[in-house]
């Protein structure tokens, strides 16, 4: 961003209700469905003004300002509302549809699969969905397997669809707006453990591009890739490893599809060393998929293999002692970079 | 340079007149604000005076004279940009009880000073009861003030819910029948305002009287905007993150820099209400559009609204003027939103003017 705007300290969560407010206020054709995203809110035998505004309270206060015809409780079936969402924009609305848990695509596959992400391609232009698709990834609260997965893999896997997930409040109220100003249909991805975690944000209406990466520490030794949660668990183990002498650079991806190979491979070039941190499974994930890239289209700039941090190809335990050996950490990536390292 | 007068307060319902004992300081002397200068007895108690602002004391009552309540015993002239002191944290020193009762499934606050024809006070969004403290009570003769906390603020009960005007006409209607008052002039400042308007063009034939402070029948889109906002905030974040924001909008530069410590008090209330009422309320005073109840409004009306108010500028008062039948615009110069805070004396003499000239 060129021009310095006024920022304020606020959380991921508030990030995405301002980016939710100013838009819908900007396009009246902005719709937000989902599960309680509205909640008990306006409706007088639930009355309780901040009731819900979501699972996790980021759709707070929304109905009070647009009312229960711009934002929608929807019944519990994920294969409806998200279907309603594709026609909806199909006729000319951008719905803001809420699938609570990423888990839950599931039930509701058809209609992203073969639905939203076909439909501009099949019908030559002449329809188009602009819709969003906001939903929870992450694991670290205990939630299990059902409820902690990430599976941005899989909405990537689907050409149509681009892939989005943001780690701190600036780029989630930047990249929101940009998703509902995109045309296309775009699956917002916030990590479940990012909701509370503050940020300066830039007051008024911005956009971060979709499918540009961000480098967030410039570093000469070794790249550090991560998005959403490893993204700020990389920048973490940058200050570790600076300790060590190892001065790290960390592309924070930002956006999972397209991808932004031009910026990795152009730091894989300048450090020579690689380690991608991502919480997707390993099995056709993120990371394995970046590594993949690095050793096809820049294999003359590594000095070292690829450094991979993921889970295992398990499903997200619920023991406590588990799931932390499961989810990526700090402290594994810098096990890793240094592994590339040598040292 | 202001002159204020230091005058002999009405320290009991039944007082008439008091003794002024010993004064602590002489003519010429500089007094600070807050500092007890002179020391007052009725036959049932003594008391001391503080002097309400810093600067230099002229003393006009002999010591051992007996003077009429509201009677002037002597002058500071104030020094300029002194800041005025605090108001006092009960309403004992202005002779008054804070009570609650009951209405509507609700715990209101409620404060009564003084006997006669009943004023009701009614203060703004994020503010209390505490709103009204310098009022003059010795100018308003034959009048009984009556101020409460609406719901979700002060004292008053927090219940869970929206806020809309009809819970806080229900409010309303229900302390006058628990105070057992038929008829009425009300007072409103802001949000307080909206609701008196409401309540005069719903019981007209209740309505003595009204005064709207710094209020208006609806808000521009850019600041109903901006309350949804302050609303989301606060929910989020609690009244820390907004009270800045409100006290920017409450009062005139001027002020905050020459009165830290009133603003400090006023800050303070903010935080220690609950966020969730005060978001309710907001998103309310968001919502409220009064124009097509204007015209219900028959009683006589005061209009008042300080020069520099930004978040009900005078235009909108101005608005009210046009849609009110019979009403009189006032504006007052050197103020911001707050009136009753930054010219309380100006405020008081209007309000006493009106209860003057309207029929009982």
């Amino acid at each position: 961003m060129a021009v310095q705007m006024k920022t304020k300290t606020v959380t991921f969560a508030e990030a995405i209700n301002e980016a939710i407010r100013l838009e819908m206020r900007r396009n009246p054709r902005v719709i937000l469905m989902g599960e309680d995203v509205a909640g008990g809110a306006t409706l007088e035998h639930l009355e309780d003004d901040e009731a819900w505004g979501g699972v996790f309270g980021v759709t707070k206060g929304l109905v009070q300002e647009f009312g229960r015809e711009r934002i929608r409780d929807t019944p519990i079936s994920e294969s409806a509302y998200i279907g309603a969402a594709v026609g909806a924009a199909a006729t000319g609305m951008v719905p803001i549809a809420e699938l609570m848990f990423c888990s839950f695509i599931g039930s509701c596959m058809d209609s992203l699969l073969n639905q939203s992400s076909k439909i501009r391609y099949m019908f030559g232009g002449k329809a188009s969905i602009p819709m969003v698709v906001r939903t929870i990834i992450g694991g670290g609260f205990r939630a299990a397997a059902q409820h902690a997965q990430t599976l941005y893999p899989i909405f990537a896997h689907i050409p149509g669809l681009k892939v989005v997930a943001a780690s701190n409040p600036a780029d989630a109220k930047g990249l929101l707006t940009a998703a509902l100003r995109d045309g296309n249909p775009v699956i917002f991805c916030e990590h479940i453990a990012l909701y509370q975690v503050k940020g300066e944000m830039p007051e008024g209406e911005y956009v971060v591009p979709i499918g540009k990466a961000a480098i967030t520490r410039e570093g000469k030794d070794i790249t550090l890739v991560g998005v959403s949660m490893t993204a700020r668990h990389a920048l973490a183990a940058a200050e570790e490893l600076a300790k060590d002498g190892i001065d790290a650079e960390v592309v924070d991806l930002r956006t999972v599809s397209p991808l932004d190979e031009t910026t990795i491979l152009n730091s894989v070039a300048k450090t020579g060393r690689l380690v991608v941190a991502d919480e997707s499974n390993p099995m056709c994930g993120l990371a394995t998929y970046i590594a993949g890239i690095v050793a096809s289209k820049g294999f003359s700039s590594l000095h070292a293999p690829v450094g991979l941090v993921t889970p295992p190809h398990s499903p997200v335990p619920f023991s406590p002692v588990l799931e932390d050996a499961y989810l990526p950490s700090p402290e594994k990536i810098v096990a890793a970079a240094r592994a590339v390292s040598g040292k | 340079m202001d002159v204020i007068n230091i005058i002999m307060p009405k320290l009991g319902m039944t007082m008439t007149a008091g003794k002024v004992v010993r004064w602590h300081k002489q003519s010429g002397d500089t007094v600070t604000a807050g500092e007890p200068i002179c020391e007052v007895e009725t036959d049932k108690l003594n008391s001391e005076i503080e002097a309400e602002v810093t600067g230099v004391l002229t003393v006009l009552a002999e010591e051992g004279g007996e003077l009429g309540v509201g009677a002037t015993l002597g002058q500071i002239s104030a020094t300029e940009g002194a800041e005025r002191k605090a108001p006092a944290a009960t309403g004992a020193e202005a002779g008054g009880e804070l009570e609650t009762i009951s209405a509507n499934g609700i715990k209101l606050a409620v404060q009564r000073i003084g006997t006669g024809s009943p004023l009701i006070l009614i203060h703004g969004l994020a503010s209390s009861m505490g709103l009204w403290a310098w009022l003059d009570q010795s100018q308003l003769e034959g009048v009984q003030v009556v101020s409460y906390d609406l719901r979700g603020h002060g004292a008053s009960g927090r219940p869970v819910g929206a806020h809309t005007l009809a819970k806080h006409m229900t409010d309303l209607v229900g302390l006058l029948a628990a105070l057992d008052i038929e008829k009425a002039t009300f007072v409103g400042f802001s949000l307080g305002g909206m609701i008196a308007m409401e309540f005069a063009a719903t019981y007209p034939e209740r309505v003595t009287s009204l005064a709207l402070l710094d209020t208006t029948a609806s808000f521009p889109q850019a600041t109903r905007e901006m309350f949804f906002e302050l609303a989301s905030t606060a929910s989020f974040n609690g009244m820390a993150a907004i009270a800045d924001t409100l006290i920017e909008r409450t009062f005139s530069a001027q002020f905050l820099a020459t009165n830290p410590k009133i603003v400090a008090t006023v800050r303070k209330g903010m935080l220690t209400s609950d966020a969730s009422s005060i978001a309710a309320a907001a998103r309310m005073v968001a919502k409220v559009d009064l124009s097509p109840r204007l015209s219900q409004i028959s009683c006589p009306t005061l209009v008042l609204v300080g020069a520099n108010d930004q978040l009900a500028p005078p235009e909108l008062s101005e608005a009210l003027i046009t849609g009110i039948q019979g009403g009189q615009l006032q504006v007052i110069a050197d103020s911001g939103h707050a009136t009753p805070v930054e010219q309380p004396a100006a405020v008081t003499t209007a309000l006493a003017n009106l209860i003057k000239s309207s029929p009982s």
